[in-house]
């Protein structure tokens, strides 16, 4: 075990690992640069970046992994450099620059790491009077199924959430069962589309359907070209409810949908649907007023602006949210991101839309280079007084 | 030892990365607040936006009542975008775009939006006395003036700029709100269409008027705000009666088309026809030259004779026949019902001097579609045979 454990150390720690690393790196830096071009930026950045593994499609729907992907890829290089480039390295104060620039190296990972994990951003948009304490994502989706409570007996609403991971396989004829904790019911999914549209039942037939698609209540889920943008596409599947005893509800979940599926089971009310990723707030935004001014006799904004109050436990303070002047507040910094309708005139009402962004890491890149620029700087100015220092003992001798 | 770490990571991969499946239990849960009132379950055309019914889950879409119109075949629909009732891609590699917005009260009115519009082409504005003198154009109930501008284009944050732009838009006071209809884009693209344009605005018109005077089985276009739709033809009508878009239980939705073999149909198919391949949703396919001849069978009302005779129609560019006409078409005997033998020519999908032939067959229980379409010159020729295929079709019990 010990053998095992020191090869396994030696293996970790060597300059030959942190080589195949950056090759694989490189390769997969051109790989989703190439992929990019034509799948979007969020589509390479999570095929290729964010994966564990790098995975190729085989037979239709098979995926097999083909390379690490850059979490892991990023993962090892922080374990090689951790044990080559700190705990290996020869200590002294001859090193102290070179360990300090390293040290910035792996708080850089780590940045990266809690960014990954629990880093979460997406947008807000609220017209001029209304409130909210949620914000969604620009590309990630959910299935939230609610469980309704009683007449009476609470005024909340539990919502279970599947992420989208959990569902971007099942496409065709692959299905995913989900069970509910407390819930008389099970959920099969399946035929899922990364970008569909709804059609009517004969519109559908006369077309000649489509291989993997349900009618359901009349309508079929169709596939649609992939949007290059992926906010633009407006994902759906096939669901399932099956009581456990053995009734089935079925239902089209469909990113577009205007209302959730509802079904009652047992004298209860469910509801489920497919839409944009939430999450809650520990305070609410509202917005005020939209202000926007444009440079005289041009269409161009020369600043917009949002008032709004933000309410927490009661407390309410006023805040001006404008282009360079983010409100941070809890952890969440909320830019201005946009703004519509497009044909409002003045004193027409107008809505603001937020990129809301909430993470723990957000500093991390700045500490990372004050640390390495920090390593660097001594490492430089031992090098200068040790090669100075070289100079005056030749110089006397 | 760069080998060595090479395979390691290659196996590790291929290992880590086969893993996943199984039935998953959902713990990931977000409490919040119950709905003021009990949601009423829509049906799936409500939630998809087919019916005036549906209701407006998520914010920010455009207000104004229900509006419906018929685009140009070669205008492709896109996704619903915030604030717009409809945007349409046309023109040359789609780098046009033409939409409606409807906002609440006056917004500023024609003269102002015109002379906004003026600005975003980087022209001065024009007296009340110039927009007067232009030319007005039908739309809704009344007339609009249309304005035609060139320029260079830069507009609100949401469009491109574009150099040698044109621009064509109409602003119309419509009861409590005000409907603009705006296309922008290369200016070669906008010349070629202003007539489709001036089409598109005078077939604008309220559903809830042309609703009030169609029978239950009409055909229902696209209505409401920002409700996506699917499907290859740009005018993507969902042809629904109203018990479906109700919710009612007493018509039940149509079910998908039995195989052939359980369809309970025989038929004689003519010589020169080539059975195709079975296709999902069709009873049969045949082929004769560059024409294709199928039935389809669904369950319950989805949409009645007329409606759907019209959908045939206007999926060759034709406008629709009212009952009158309807009954002068000529008769054909089909599972012992007299029904009516649509002749229809046009284009379809862009190809020009196509047929159609297509009888709709209404029964207790379900509808039987017979629809042949190709080239004009082979439906033609196949049109004795088209009718003789019809009348051959039996119950096979």
């Amino acid at each position: 075990m010990g053998l095992f454990v020191k090869k396994l150390y030696r293996f970790l720690s060597s300059y030959g690992l942190s080589c195949v690393l950056f090759l694989l790196f490189l390769v997969l830096t051109y790989l989703g640069t190439i992929y990019q071009v034509e799948h979007g930026l969020y589509a390479a950045r999570e095929k290729f970046f964010d994966a564990y593994f790098v995975k190729y499609r085989i037979l239709g729907t098979t995926e097999i992994p083909v390379m690490l992907g850059g979490y892991l890829l990023g993962a090892l290089l922080f374990i090689n450099l951790l044990l080559g480039g700190i705990v290996q390295a020869r200590k002294g104060w001859a090193k102290l620059g070179v360990l300090t620039a390293h040290a910035g190296v792996l708080l850089l990972f780590v940045g990266s790491f809690i960014t990954y994990h629990y880093a979460t951003n997406g947008s807000m948009a609220l017209y001029e009077g209304e409130q909210s304490s949620e914000f969604q994502s620009f590309n990630e989706w959910e299935i939230a199924v609610g469980v309704h409570p009683d007449q009476g007996a609470s005024n909340t609403v539990t919502e279970y959430l599947i992420p989208r991971s959990s569902f971007v396989s099942l496409e065709g004829s692959h299905v995913g069962t989900f069970t509910f904790p407390n819930t008389p019911f099970q959920l099969k999914l399946s035929g899922f589309m990364l970008n569909s549209r709804a059609q009517p039942a004969q519109d559908h037939a006369e077309s000649g359907g489509h291989s993997h698609s349900k009618v359901v209540d009349g309508f079929a889920l169709v596939p649609y070209e992939k949007a290059r943008d992926g906010e633009q596409n407006i994902p759906g599947l096939y669901a399932q409810f099956l009581e456990d005893n053995g009734t089935v509800h079925e239902a089209l979940l469909w990113g577009a949908s205007r209302a959730p599926v509802s079904f009652d089971i047992a004298g209860k009310h469910y509801t489920a649907e497919l839409r944009k990723r939430r999450w809650s707030l520990p305070f609410t935004v509202k917005l005020n007023k939209f202000t926007r001014e444009l440079y005289p006799g041009t269409g161009m904004p020369r600043v917009f602006k949002s008032s709004v109050t933000r309410i927490e436990n009661g407390v309410s303070q006023d805040v001006d949210i404008s282009m360079n002047a983010p409100m941070r507040h809890e952890g969440y910094t909320f830019y201005q991101s946009s703004y519509g309708p497009e044909n409002a005139r003045p004193g027409d009402p107008m809505y603001s839309v937020f990129a809301v962004v909430r993470n723990p890491a957000d500093q991390f890149p700045l500490y990372a280079c004050v640390v390495m620029t920090a390593g660097l700087i001594i490492h430089f100015m031992l090098k200068l007084a040790a090669y100075l220092k070289n100079q005056k003992a030749r110089i006397e001798s | 030892m760069y080998l060595k770490s090479a395979v390691v990571l290659c196996v590790l991969s291929l290992l880590l990365g086969a893993c996943g499946g199984g039935v998953q239990e959902v713990t990931e849960t977000r409490t919040v607040s119950a709905p003021s009132s009990a949601v009423q379950p829509a049906s799936t055309a409500e939630r998809f936006g087919f019916s005036q019914a549906a209701g407006d889950v998520h914010n920010h879409n455009a207000p104004g009542s229900a509006y419906m119109w018929e685009a140009p075949k070669e205008w492709q629909e896109q996704p619903a975008k915030s604030m717009r009732l409809v945007t349409f891609a046309l023109g040359e590699n789609l780098a046009a775009e033409c939409y409606v917005t409807v906002l609440p009260g006056t917004a500023g009115g024609s003269v102002a939006n015109i002379n906004r519009w003026r600005g975003q082409m980087g022209l001065e504005p024009v007296t009340d006395a110039d927009i007067a003198a232009l030319p007005e154009i039908p739309l809704l109930d009344g007339t609009a003036p249309m304005v035609v501008l060139e320029g260079s284009f830069s507009g609100m944050d949401t469009e491109a700029q574009v150099n040698q732009a044109g621009l064509i838009g109409t602003v119309f006071k419509d009861g409590e709100s005000t409907v603009f209809v705006k296309m922008v884009g290369p200016i070669g693209v906008i010349r070629e269409q202003i007539d489709n344009f001036k089409a598109f605005c005078a077939s604008l018109k309220h559903g809830s008027d042309d609703q009030a005077n169609m029978p239950d089985d009409a055909v229902h276009r696209n209505v409401g705000a920002n409700s996506p739709e699917a499907g290859s033809n740009s005018k993507n009508e969902a042809t629904v009666d109203d018990d479906m878009g109700s919710g009612s239980k007493d018509s039940p939705a149509p079910s998908a088309a039995p195989p052939a073999s359980e369809s309970g149909l025989t038929w004689t198919a003519p010589d020169g026809w080539e059975k195709a391949a079975d296709r999902a949703m069709r009873v049969v396919t045949y082929t004769a030259g560059d024409a294709e001849c199928y039935v389809t069978v669904l369950g319950g009302g989805v949409g009645g004779v007329r409606a759907n005779l019209n959908r045939w129609r206007d999926q060759m560019g034709q406008p629709p026949l009212s009952d009158e006409d309807i009954d002068t078409l000529e008769g054909v005997n089909v599972l012992g019902i007299s029904c009516k033998l649509l002749d229809a020519r046009g284009s379809y999908s862009g190809k020009p001097n196509q047929m159609l032939l297509g009888v709709v067959c209404e029964r207790p229980d379900n509808m039987v579609f017979v629809k042949m379409l190709g080239s004009e010159e082979v439906v033609q020729a196949q049109k004795k045979n088209f009718v003789a295929f019809c009348q051959s079709l039996t119950d096979s019990e």
